[in-house]
């Protein structure tokens, strides 16, 4: 088989592998809470609903019997929960936002989310390179120590406390006004992607500004010690243009860094729930919010399987991408 | 090559003395002031709500009549037993999944990195939200640090796997061995040193990702919020809109001590490493 094949089929068995751990820890938590969920959802409804009739409770709680089928066996119901999230995705009602089921929420949630989360990984990622590989390769060192001073110290502090302390200074410092909730669904989807992307600008720029620390400091790392490789040290000698022996620097440091643009996800993606909830960006994260608040467990665990689903993906297609940058994945053995 | 530790030179060094100051006047604060508190620093209404940092009560007072000055202390001290729970925790679990990895057959080692990628890319914290909220009657302190633990060890066992692969296969090891030394020597000698270094690394790593786990969680209002910790202090300044009301210290407060605690910690971390493994740098080289 060739290399490149088996890599790509490994990869999506790993996709997989994680999606299916995913279904399965949901499933576990979902049976393993000290309540009956759907007990404590139809009381719930009944005490808050006095503009439900008798059937659609019935209904409901037939829905809720069979999401849950808690009367079937153990491995029946494992069966049953494993259709209804892979195939039909019907993930039963919500509780936050009755009677929208949870599959609804989420999908409109969703690619809010997805835009920001894109976003801001590939925004912060190059900035904190691009700076990175232009500290490494200036001549004002000042400049890009000063730089380094302060990526190295804001890198451990954890993003949560920095979003809070940037919503302190932003409120109370520059006292201008946090985004109102919810938004507008205007005509057209050109139209649409604009309304988004100028609210997604504003969380956007906070999760970069916290964002380009660990890209930069380690780009620069890497930069400066590939100048002093033997190979680049030989170009130099051949007399080759700085531009091409810069190029060749960029070229070569760049490839451990695409690693980062992986591994970063998941920090971009607490980072990015947070945001969204601070600065009422109508994403995943805002909407889990709501559930936390409105103790909306269907919702919970939808919200934990999609970001499941959406770590392993973004994961696999990064993963697919990489050959095109690295050639030893293409060929391997022979590099 | 024989290196000569001069401890008189890295204890006189500002880099390391002010950290170190910082990070045992705050163990102290945490651990041996709020033992002397004669209250439950986070009922309410037991001073006036809302006053700002005057002299009797030195970081002010919430809007729920809570003292920062003794709340603030007690939050430090169960984020930083949640956080250190967490790192050793983790730790041991990485440890073991990565030397194991490391030393063992074909098959057994595939299926131990598979395992780590998954928990690798598995969103911990939405899992971590669930999983707390669900819980949280049944939670103590050291309980939610356990959790996290055994969430957050993917990176650390990557990390070691990868390093003693590496080592198993490094020219010093194999002239150790050539020569004649004994398995245990070369374990002590040259392989202890690495992890030493690297043991610490995780440590604090693993500590201040379970500090920001902790954090966002708390602010989403999924943790168990009787507990003070530093998350849910700002979490129930947000929601009784302190930033609204002009309250910040009640947001600002904590925020500075956390930030001061992790600082502190990161640079002594990079301060000790430095001076003790400098042999290492050298090998490196």
């Amino acid at each position: 088989m060739h290399p490149l094949i088996r890599y790509v089929l490994q990869r999506a068995a790993l996709a997989l592998l994680v999606v299916w751990t995913g279904i399965t820890i949901t499933f576990v938590l979902s049976r393993l809470m000290p309540f009956n969920a759907a007990d404590l959802f139809i009381s719930r409804l009944v005490a808050q609903g006095g503009t439900l009739t008798g059937e659609q409770i019935e209904a409901m709680r037939r829905q809720l019997l069979e999401l849950y089928g808690l009367e079937k066996s153990i491995i029946e119901q494992y069966l049953i929960f494993l259709r209804n999230y892979m195939v039909t995705g019907e993930m039963g009602p919500s509780f936050a936002y009755f009677p929208t089921s949870v599959k609804d929420v989420i999908a409109k949630a969703l690619p809010w989310s997805l835009l920001l989360l894109i976003m801001t990984s590939v925004v912060s990622w190059l900035v904190g390179n691009g700076i990175g590989i232009l500290a490494a390769l200036t001549k004002h060192r000042r400049v890009s120590n000063v730089l380094e001073t302060i990526a190295v110290a804001f890198q451990p502090i954890p993003f949560a406390v920095l979003a809070i302390s940037f919503l302190v200074f932003y409120a109370l410092i520059l006292k201008l006004p946090i985004p109102a909730p919810g938004y507008v669904t205007t005509g057209s989807a050109i139209e649409m992607l604009i309304y988004m992307l100028r609210r997604a600008a504003f969380p956007l720029m906070v999760l970069v500004l916290f964002g380009w620390f660990g890209g930069f400091v380690s780009m620069k790392a890497i930069a400066l010690k590939m100048r002093e490789e033997d190979f680049i040290v030989y170009s130099f000698l051949q007399g080759a243009p700085t531009n091409s022996i810069r190029y060749m620097i960029f070229r070569n440091s760049i490839l451990p860094q695409f690693t980062g643009l992986v591994l970063g996800l998941s920090r971009v993606f607490i980072g990015s729930l947070l945001v969204e909830y601070i600065f009422n960006y109508p994403g995943i994260g805002y909407i889990l919010q709501g559930a936390i608040a409105n103790a909306d467990y269907n919702l919970m665990l939808g919200v934990l399987f999609f970001a499941t689903v959406a770590t392993a993906v973004a994961t696999f297609i990064l993963d697919l991408v990489y050959p095109l940058i690295d050639p030893r994945i293409r060929y391997p053995g022979q590099g | 090559m024989a290196y000569v530790y001069r401890f008189k030179e890295l204890a006189l060094k500002p880099r390391f003395l002010v950290p170190l100051i910082i990070f045992i006047s705050l163990l102290i604060y945490a651990f041996v002031y709020t033992a002397t508190i004669p209250i439950n620093p986070g009922r309410w209404f037991y001073v006036p709500p809302a006053q700002p940092p005057s002299p009797s009560y030195p970081f002010g007072t919430t809007s729920m009549g809570q003292d920062l000055f003794l709340l603030v202390p007690t939050a430090l001290r169960n984020t930083i037993i949640i956080s250190f729970v967490a790192a050793v925790i983790s730790v041991l679990i990485a440890w073991s999944i990565g030397s194991i990895a490391a030393l063992s057959s074909t098959i057994a080692r595939s299926a131990l990195l598979t395992l780590t990628d998954i928990i690798c890319v598995l969103p911990g914290l939405p899992l971590l939200m669930v999983i707390f909220y669900t819980w949280r009657d049944y939670l103590t302190i050291p309980i939610i640090g356990i959790i996290m633990g055994l969430i957050g060890w993917g990176f650390p066992a990557r990390a070691i796997y990868a390093m003693l692969s590496s080592l198993r296969q490094r020219t010093f090891v194999y002239t150790s061995y050539f020569s004649g030394l004994a398995m245990y020597k070369i374990v002590i000698k040259d392989f202890i040193p690495y992890l030493l270094r690297y043991l610490m690394i995780n440590l604090v790593g693993t500590m201040t990702w379970a500090i920001g786990n902790e954090v966002t969680v708390s602010i989403f209002g999924a943790m168990k919020m009787e507990e003070a910790t530093i998350g849910t202090a700002i979490h129930w300044a947000m929601y009784y809109q302190a930033i609204l009301l002009g309250v910040w210290w009640w947001l600002a407060i904590p925020v500075a001590f956390v930030v001061l605690f992790v600082l502190s910690l990161y640079i002594l971390m990079i301060e000790v490493d430095k001076y003790i493994f400098a042999r290492a740098r050298v090998t490196w080289g």
